[in-house]
This record gives C-alpha cells, structure tokens and sequence, in this order.
C-alpha cells in the first residue's frame, strides 16, 4: 500500500494563530486527492490517534476540493512558545501523517 | 462602482525579515501598481516580542525595505501601507517605524507626503474593566476573559480591520505605519478605498500577504502582486523563475487558517465555498467566487502577553550507548540535584523542562515513537524562572549535575556528558506567553485604533 508521503505533493504543519495547529495535504493531481479521499484514512479519529490526542481537540477535518487538499486543525496543548514549548511554529508537527497507508 | 483594476505590489511577505530583492520588486514597480504594501509581524514570532517590546528585525534590514517602498510609492504617487510594524504591532514600533520613514524621506530628498500612524494597543486597566462586566467573549478558549487573566497581561493588542486603515486614506493618508492589524485587510484597503467587492479584496489579500510562499517554486523575498478587476482577481509574479498556479494559489488558501472555506477576519467571515482558481496565463492565476458573510457584533482579535520570567539553558549530549540508554534517569538525577537547592520546579520560583533530542523533543506528548535509534543525542536542559540569577545558577547546578548524575553500570566517571559549551546560555529576551484568546466587540470599528496623521 503506498504511503502518504508518495502520493501528496505537500504535506505540512503550522501555527493558525497561537492556540491552534493546522496540517495541510496538498495533491498535485485530482486522481491522487479523490484516491486518498475515497480511502476514507484522513479522519478526526485517524488524526487523534496518530498525535495520541483526545479526538474533541481535534478541530476539523476539512476536504478542499478547489485546491486538491486536505485541511486539518487541532488544538494545541498549550499555547505558541509557553514555558515547555518544543516548536515555536509547529513546523515539523506533520512527521506522522507521512506514513499513513493508502488502501 | 469600482475602478476597473487596482494593482496592490506585496512588496516582501514579511518586511525586514531578511532584505526584499530588488530585482522583481523593481519590475512589478514598472507596472504601476497602485498600492506598495508590506506586512511587517506574524502571532507565530511568540508572545515575547509583543510582551518585551524587543525588536524581531535587525533595523538595517527594515529600513532597506521601507527604503525601497517609500521611494518607489512616492515616486508612483500611491499609498503605502505597513501593518504589524516590528514583529508585534505595538505602539512602540508604531513610533519607531514612523522615525524611520522619516529619516528615510530626509535622506532621499522626500517631503510634501501625508504619514498616518495607527496605533492598536488596548489599555490593560480599560481591558480589565471590560472584562468585569462580562464584555471579552471567547474566541477559542473555554469562556469569557476574567478580570484577573486581564489583569495578567503586561501588553494588549487589538488586531484592527479595514475600517481604521480607510479612515487613515479618506484623510488623505499617503503613507501608513499600523499597530497590530489583519494582514487581509493591509492588502484590501486599498481596492476597498477604490470601491472594490469586500470579500474579493479580503481574499486578494489573504493571497497575497504572505508573497512568493503563494507562487511556486518559493523563492522567498520576491515580488507578487494581486491585481483586483472588477469580478476577479489575478496573482501576479514578478520573479522570471517563478509562476501562479491554480495548485500553488488554491493551496496557499490553507496556509495558516483552520478552515480553507471560511476566513475569518475582523467583522465577518470571507465564505470560500463557491471560490475558483484558474490559471489566467502560463504564471498568473486568476481568482474569483468569494463572498461576505458579516458578523454581528462586528469584533476584533485580541492578543495579550504576561511575564513568564527569564531563561537559561545548558546543553549537553550523550554518545555512550549505555548513557543514552539511561538519559531518564540523568535527567532525574539532575532535577532532584536541582530541587534540593531550589526547592520543586513549578512551585513559582522556577520552571524546568528536559528536551531530548534524537527521542521527543520536537513532538514532546504527541511523539508516537518513543524508542531511541541513534548512536548520539542531545539533551537541553530549559530552565525559566522570574528571577534572571535563579535562572543562571539554576542551569548551572544542571551543568554541574549532568557532570556527576550516576546511574548503575556507569563507566565515564570522568565526567558524564559532552558539553557544547562550559557555559549556560541566556538569551537576550524575556519569556512571555500568550493569555488571551478572546475577541472585543465594537460598537465603532475605529473607536480602539488611534490615528495621528503629520505632513512630512
């Protein structure tokens, strides 16, 4: 089964604003988006699982059509740069999405 | 009735961060556009910058940009506009940007222009009151602002709309400098001024504010420009190595928002749902299909920052097998050294946080892989506390404890752990952190924002 990371064309984490993260999945073409969306893998329950997250702070998951893409959005554990922080920008937060198996 | 085009140059995705390339910038210049606009501060830099007052940019780097935006709008004759001024928007940037520009125009034989400033900050005495009464509701936190979380914030913003930035053109503003201010409504202003559709030019400036990131391949600092028609717009890049997509532009539509359909800004939500992304040319992406859905009340953002207190960190790495293997028990060993001295991190006189790197120390909690592989780690021992010279002893018994820390079947007794430096570090910068998250209603779009307007 191919892995996420093989068939996205961006795969990417990101502050959207301080409380929350947002994770974008980006295909380059319609086939590859419609393959993944047809999977049905890329829920609030896959999400909370991968990120060991109770699913309520999972905000969305959202199917962009116009732009081929996935969008999801969490709630931090705490906000932007506390006291504990390990990635100011939740840059490399999107590690584990990689290797989601495509059925 | 709108004017049939309104061209609006994104002179840099974030002024002064590194300095504009003037090439590209030059270029989209020769095609006359009518606003030259930069945004100059992000909520991702941390609550420190808005707490502290401490410059993000280094000033040479800034004033090179305003440089080259103030000469070309002038010599154009068109606004210019700059939001978020210094990282975090704060009245003290405000005054430190409008110093610049003038030192600027002075040095470039610049007068006879109209400098509006705006300032965003929020008293935190007036925010306290308001939150007493029960008027700060939620954005995303669990309820209303209470006065005593108020009462925590050292620093206040408020995140203006496109109102006071209007206001500033209808007097006549040909140069703005803005506090803390949506990066949409920046780059609309203008097209709004001109008697352009809301939602478009709201989502015209959502594409563009960040630059190039909306263009592909991204190379970063390059121009791009969003030229507002009268159902449309186009995304224009001025990099010759550079094109919009459909895919780059729809994609960039993601970039930093929770919901790819719904775009919130101050005084409703731009609704995305019916948005088409086509390519225009080979390079230029035209767009269309936003619309206005207003809030009620109309609200802004707010933004608070309160001390956390002063941080030093020592940083130490392990390559013996057996020490990595025992790193949770080094750490320990090091805390409970640390405690008898300083008493229990947490208690208010200190806050201690062990960052492993090679494990957990990027997704911390959310880490799914909790094993070690590699042959080295590194370990960042992060103390924060209110008091600079805790602060320092304190990573400096971690120093002294990672050293000596035993743990069963230890061989290099010499001496513990690999230090980058036989020295704690202390960065420059306070540690704040972020407390609100809660939105003012307005009754006035303007009635928070301050403008002064000067001829220079």
């Amino acid at each position: 089964m191919p892995r996420l990371a093989e068939l996205a064309a961006e795969i990417s984490s990101k502050n959207a604003g301080a409380f929350c993260l947002t994770f974008d999945i980006v295909f380059d073409t319609r086939e590859r988006y419609e393959q993944v969306k047809r999977a049905g893998v890329i829920s609030a329950e896959r999400i909370a699982e991968l990120y060991g997250m109770p699913v309520e702070q999972v905000l969305g998951v959202v199917e962009f059509d116009q732009g081929n893409a996935f969008k999801i959005a969490v709630r931090r554990e705490r906000p932007s740069g506390s006291v504990g922080e390990t990635d100011v920008f939740g840059a490399q937060q999107y590690a584990p999405l990689l290797d989601i198996e495509i059925p | 009735m709108s004017e049939p085009r309104t061209g609006v140059l994104c002179a840099s995705g974030s002024l002064g961060l590194t300095p504009m390339h003037p090439e590209s910038y030059w270029a989209a210049v020769e095609d006359g556009p009518d606003a030259i606009v930069a945004d100059a501060g992000s909520g991702d830099i941390g609550a420190s910058y808005l707490g502290s007052g401490a410059r993000y940019n280094p000033v040479e780097w800034e004033l090179h940009d305003l440089r080259l935006m103030l000469t070309a709008a002038r010599r154009l004759g068109v606004p210019m506009l700059v939001g978020s001024v210094g990282g975090a928007g704060t009245n003290g940037s405000v005054d430190r940007y409008v110093e610049m520009v003038k030192q600027i125009a002075a040095e470039e034989g610049l007068s006879g222009f109209s400098l509006a400033s705006i300032y965003a900050e929020i008293e935190v005495d007036e925010l306290a009151r308001l939150a007493a009464a029960g008027g700060v509701p939620p954005l995303g936190a669990a309820g209303p602002l209470e006065e005593a979380d108020a009462r925590r914030c050292d620093r206040v913003v408020a995140m203006m709309g496109v109102e006071p930035l209007l206001a500033a053109l209808d007097k006549g503003a040909d140069v703005i400098i803005a506090g803390r201010c949506c990066d949409d409504a920046l780059f609309a202003a203008v097209p709004m001024h001109r008697g352009h559709d809301r939602a478009l030019s709201l989502h015209m400036g959502k594409t563009i504010e960040c630059g190039p990131l909306v263009a592909t391949p991204v190379i970063m600092r390059e121009a791009i420009a969003g030229v507002m028609r009268e159902e449309d717009f186009l995304v224009v890049p001025y990099h010759e190595g550079q094109r919009c997509t459909p895919a780059s532009v729809a994609g960039h539509t993601l970039y930093e928002r929770l919901d790819p359909h719904r775009l919130p800004v101050p005084g409703g939500v731009v609704d995305l749902t019916a948005a088409a992304f086509e390519a225009h040319t080979d390079t230029v992406c035209r767009v269309s299909g936003a619309r206005w859905e207003p809030a009620d009340p109309y609200a802004v953002k707010l933004e608070g920052s309160a001390f956390v207190g002063h941080r030093a960190l020592f940083l130490f790495g392990l390559r013996d097998p057996l020490s990595i293997a025992n790193v949770d028990r080094m750490c320990d060993g090091i805390a409970v050294e640390i405690a008898k001295h300083f008493g229990e991190a947490g208690d208010g006189r200190y806050h201690l946080n062990f960052h492993v790197y090679g494990r957990d120390a990027i997704m911390g909690e959310r880490e799914p892989l909790k094993q070690i592989d590699a042959h080295e780690i590194a370990v960042v021992v992060d103390v924060v506390a209110p008091d600079p010279g805790d602060a320092q002893s304190i990573a400096k018994m971690a120093k002294y404890a990672s050293l000596r820390v035993h743990y069963p079947g230890k061989l290099g007794t010499a001496g513990g752990c690999a230090m980058l430096a036989d020295e704690v570090l202390m960065p420059s910068m306070p540690v704040y952190e972020w407390v609100l998250d809660h939105l003012l209603p307005l009754d006035d779009p303007l009635a928070p924002f301050t403008i002064q307007l000067e001829t220079v």
